[in-house]
């Protein structure tokens, strides 16, 4: 089965765990979108993480990408 | 791809031309109708053999492959008739045609010499052959392509539960096996996707989670020492994950033994004093376990109550009182210094009667301390109005702790009227948790005179295995419970410990933590988390997905059948995995032990698997040998009814409708092809092998 | 200007080192989730908790121990943290009733003496807790079982 990202990012968003985080942060989970870009880091990393491993990234690859997605949130903010 | 037609050439009973042996199918139920030994289960073969090269051996009651079964494949008639010297072969061919309308030829030939009359020089393996119909002929492929093609048939992950016989259904959905459902699951979805990010997210979590250590060790005041706890947190972690792994064994040992008793109560014959025992005990426990929340609640409360409800000062007043004086006598003398000197000596403190209130007393002209009247002009009004225009003393003290001694004296003051009530409500409180307490006692005692009387019913019952076997798993349930209890107390103090390493090695960091790094550890670690709770969302959704499907199947199985009326309930057990029951219709385990529900749970379950997200049922053919074979005769209609509505082709071996007059039922379903098969002996002698074959007749409805 | 609110808030009461294990037993170091409290078997959620409630307890029993300098107290939270506010309150104002602090002195005198003044007071909240630990932790050792009644620590209020 081919991985859908967009399949994966709803059932992420569906997670209450997740939507618990969202709700103290005052995200609304429906605004969330690969194309809408987040302020929240977690979200942003969540995408990342999503998005590397639907391209075939490998493991190493996707955790490089994250890592990187923080530093640079981390040093802009 | 669907598959449009079968024929054979002395395979097994099978003897003769292929002319003689073909099948043609379409889109429906396609029924092959037969008595026992009639050669229903050598067709249901003749599919194995062509794709997977093996047969079912009937006296070892499994497959086997072709270079062990040898010349055994060939009809025992094609090798009385072969000469010595000559070659005979058993041959099957199956059309299979895609949904783009391509057709695909596979054959499977097994060729053998005769040397002697009973002695044979076979191929050490049959061969298999695949073409693809192009205009006008068939066109052998090369055979790189044929897994691909045979795939498409029937892909080796679904074959399980799309091509199976009647006496493998038990097997096939073992419902006391907890991983079997979770086996269905990663069959039918991607979630595997999930565990690939759970790994990706759980090591990054654990390099960021190194990384951070590492650098707080770096700043840290002493490095060594940092060092030192690093390690120790290190081994507390692997500690912490030891005792998980011997919690999560002990929730499987738990659920096994509930699991056991449960199978051992649906034993006992007494079926009605079983169910009036379990519906009595169920109301019971759930109301011995809302007693026990309250009895925490009253407690958790009531130690509370020490402060909240302030009954640590029960016997205050006293001291209050003590205070009080202290307080007057400090009053006394401060004003004493304020007014010192002053003609119109004001004993009260500044900004006392509150000035809200002496502005109400001037503009009224009365005092309402001592109630005379003050009229403007007079002596008594100026008096009032000298209470507003006071200036704090100046100079008079070093520190002047007047306002935080008389906010300490106001403070004592609100808690007056409260200290009055504080014995009635410890009383009340006490009363409260006596009256809870005396419930869980009658509620316990009366559990235990139900399973009293339970185990009396289990002892009169005629197997005194059931007795032995019961006593011993609810005993083994107590043990592992205990366990549990221990091991929990365990995890406990090391997650305590755990927080108190990371504390210390917290309080030497000196300096500032890189917030690139601090942020990652966060990041990586709630990745973690989100990655394992969506997975275990997904499977949930397709777990419960599964469970409407079934149920909907099952309900249509069973329309015609009002003595059931049970449905399918995954189960979760307190490990996490997911078992199939049947309950009825309080909850209750049906364990009946008539099969049949059983099987049709099975087959229930088998058809979700195959009609659910990825709709098997509309690109593969079922193919099932006698699968009614185990079912009572009532149920089979519902049966046959499902299969026909619900899967584009299906492919079924039966001796239900042998009778003529039972066929009219057939127009019912969504019916394909049907055939009687019945064997043939010309001689006349039906045990003589060598005189063996099978005359297919198609049945027009 | 100088606020006795702030000079009581920072002082840091201690207890003796022999308490430290029954202390551990009975109350949640550094708190933690209350609901949490109960399921431990632990009958305060903090220390001051307990702290507060031996030093009433010492105080309605007459139960006093004078600590010297070779006692070496094992101090926790300083008094501002202690909650709520205004039991912590209650507690100055008995030990500030009890002792010989001087309301009016103080208002006069310097630094010096106002710090001397206030050591009365921790002293004297320090005499009457350590007094109640030893009250409670010498009932408790006597018979450990008393601990397994929920109520016990309400009860010793009334005896």
């Amino acid at each position: 089965m081919a991985k859908d990202r967009n399949e994966m990012l709803q059932y992420f968003l569906k997670n209450k765990e997740f939507i618990t985080i969202l709700e103290n942060e005052k995200i609304c989970p429906t605004s969330i979108s690969f194309s809408e870009p987040s302020t929240n880091l977690l979200v942003e990393a969540m995408k990342k993480m999503i998005l590397s491993y639907c391209l075939d990234d490998s493991n190493l690859q996707t955790q490089k990408k994250i890592n990187a997605l923080i530093s640079s949130e981390v040093k802009n903010s | 791809m669907i598959i449009s037609s079968i024929s054979m050439k002395n395979f097994q009973c099978y003897s003769g031309e292929h002319e003689s042996n073909t099948l043609h199918f379409s889109d429906g139920l396609n029924l092959i109708i037969g008595d026992n030994g009639g050669g229903k289960s050598k067709l249901y073969d003749a599919f194995y053999w062509v794709i997977h090269n093996q047969v079912f051996q009937s006296d070892q009651r499994q497959m086997i492959n072709t270079r062990i079964y040898k010349d055994n494949l060939i009809s025992d008639k094609a090798k009385a008739d072969c000469q010595i010297g000559d070659t005979v072969s058993a041959e099957v061919t199956l059309i299979v045609t895609s949904t783009g309308d391509k057709k695909y030829k596979l054959e499977r030939i097994f060729k053998a010499t005769k040397l002697a009359d009973r002695e044979w020089e076979a191929d050490t393996d049959s061969t298999m052959l695949i073409s693809e119909f192009l205009h006008t002929k068939w066109n052998l492929l090369p055979s790189a392509k044929y897994s691909h093609i045979i795939n498409r048939v029937i892909p080796g992950h679904i074959k399980p539960y799309m091509w199976f016989q009647g006496e493998q259904v038990d097997s096939l959905m073992d419902l006391a096996d907890s991983t079997a459902l979770s086996q269905v699951v990663n069959l039918l979805s991607d979630i595997s996707d999930y565990d690939d990010l759970i790994s990706i997210a759980t090591n990054g979590a654990s390099r960021a989670n190194k990384e951070l250590k590492k650098h707080k060790s770096t700043i840290s005041s002493d490095e060594a020492k940092s060092k030192s706890l690093n390690t120790q947190l290190e081994s507390c972690d692997n500690n912490i994950d030891k005792l998980n792994n011997q919690i999560d064994v002990c929730d499987q040992q738990i659920e096994t033994a509930k699991l056991k008793v449960e199978e051992l109560i649906s034993k006992v014959d007494d079926a009605e004093a079983k169910a009036k025992y379990k519906s009595k005990k169920k109301v019971l426990k759930d109301e011995y376990n809302s007693l026990e929340k309250q009895l925490l609640n009253a407690n958790n409360n009531s130690s509370k109550g020490l402060f909240r409800k302030h009954w640590v000062l029960k016997n205050i007043s006293p001291f209050f009182k003590k205070f009080d004086d202290k307080y007057k006598r400090y009053t006394i003398k401060h004003n004493e210094k304020v007014n010192a000197g002053k003609a119109n000596e004001i004993k009260l403190p500044l900004n006392m009667p509150r000035p809200v209130h002496v502005e109400q007393m001037i503009e009224d002209e009365s005092c309402y301390v001592c109630g005379r009247s003050a009229p403007k002009g007079s002596e008594a009004h100026e008096h009032i109005i000298s209470l507003i225009k006071r200036e704090p003393a100046k100079d008079i003290f070093e520190n002047d702790f007047s306002n935080e001694f008389e906010s300490l004296y106001n403070n004592n003051l609100r808690y007056g009227v409260a200290i009055d009530g504080i014995d009635e409500s410890i009383k009340n409180n006490f009363k409260n948790i006596i009256d809870i307490k005396n419930r869980l006692t009658k509620t316990a005692n009366e559990i235990k005179e139900i399973d009293s009387q339970f185990d009396i019913l289990i002892e009169e019952d005629k197997s005194e295995d059931i007795l032995g076997s019961y006593k011993q798993h609810t005993e083994n349930k107590e043990k592992f419970d205990r366990n549990k209890t221990k091991l929990l107390r365990e995890l406990e103090i090391a997650l305590k410990e755990k927080e108190d390493i990371q504390s210390k090695i917290d309080n030497l960091v000196t300096g500032e933590i890189d917030k690139v790094k601090e942020a990652a550890d966060f990041i990586f670690s709630n990745l973690e988390k989100l990655a394992k709770s969506t997975k275990q969302h997904v499977f949930e959704s397709i777990i419960s997905e599964l469970e409407e499907f079934s149920n909907e199947i099952f309900k249509d199985m069973t329309e015609k059948n009002a003595s059931i009326k049970g449905q399918i309930k995954f189960k979760k057990l307190a490990n996490g995995v997911y078992i199939p029951e049947i309950v009825d219709s309080d909850g209750y385990i049906i364990n009946s032990p008539n099969d049949s529900n059983i099987i049709l749970v099975k087959l229930a379950l088998i058809m979700a698997i195959l009609t659910a997200r990825a709709k098997w049922s509309d690109n593969y053919s079922l193919i099932s040998d006698a699968p009614t074979s185990k079912m009572a005769e009532n149920y089979t209609f519902g049966f046959y009814k499902t299969l026909s509505n619900r899967f584009k082709q299906s492919i079924v071996t039966t001796y239900d409708f042998l009778e003529d007059d039972r066929k009219e039922a057939l127009n019912k379903f969504n019916i394909g092809k049907v055939y009687q098969i019945e064997p043939s002996s010309p001689a006349g002698d039906s045990d003589n092998r060598s005189d063996l074959s099978v005359n297919i007749r198609e049945v027009l409805l | 200007m100088i606020s006795l609110q702030e000079k009581f808030g920072n002082l840091k009461p201690g207890y003796m080192q022999k308490y430290k294990d029954f202390i551990d037993q009975v109350a949640q170091f550094g708190g933690g989730a209350e609901g949490d409290k109960y399921t431990q078997a632990k009958s305060f959620s903090n220390t001051y908790e307990l702290y507060i409630y031996a030093f009433f307890i010492g105080l309605y029993n007459d139960k006093r121990i004078d600590i010297t300098d070779e006692d070496k107290l094992t101090s926790f939270w300083e008094m501002k943290n202690w909650k709520p506010e205004e039991l912590t309150n209650s507690l100055l104002t008995c030990a500030i009733a009890v002792s010989d602090f001087d309301m009016n002195s103080i208002e006069e005198k310097d630094n010096d003496f106002i710090s001397k003044q206030i050591r009365l007071v921790k002293s004297e909240i320090e005499a009457f807790a350590n007094g109640g630990l030893e009250l409670i932790k010498s009932e408790i050792d006597q018979d450990p079982e008393l601990l397994e009644d929920d109520m016990y620590f309400i009860k010793l209020l009334s005896t």
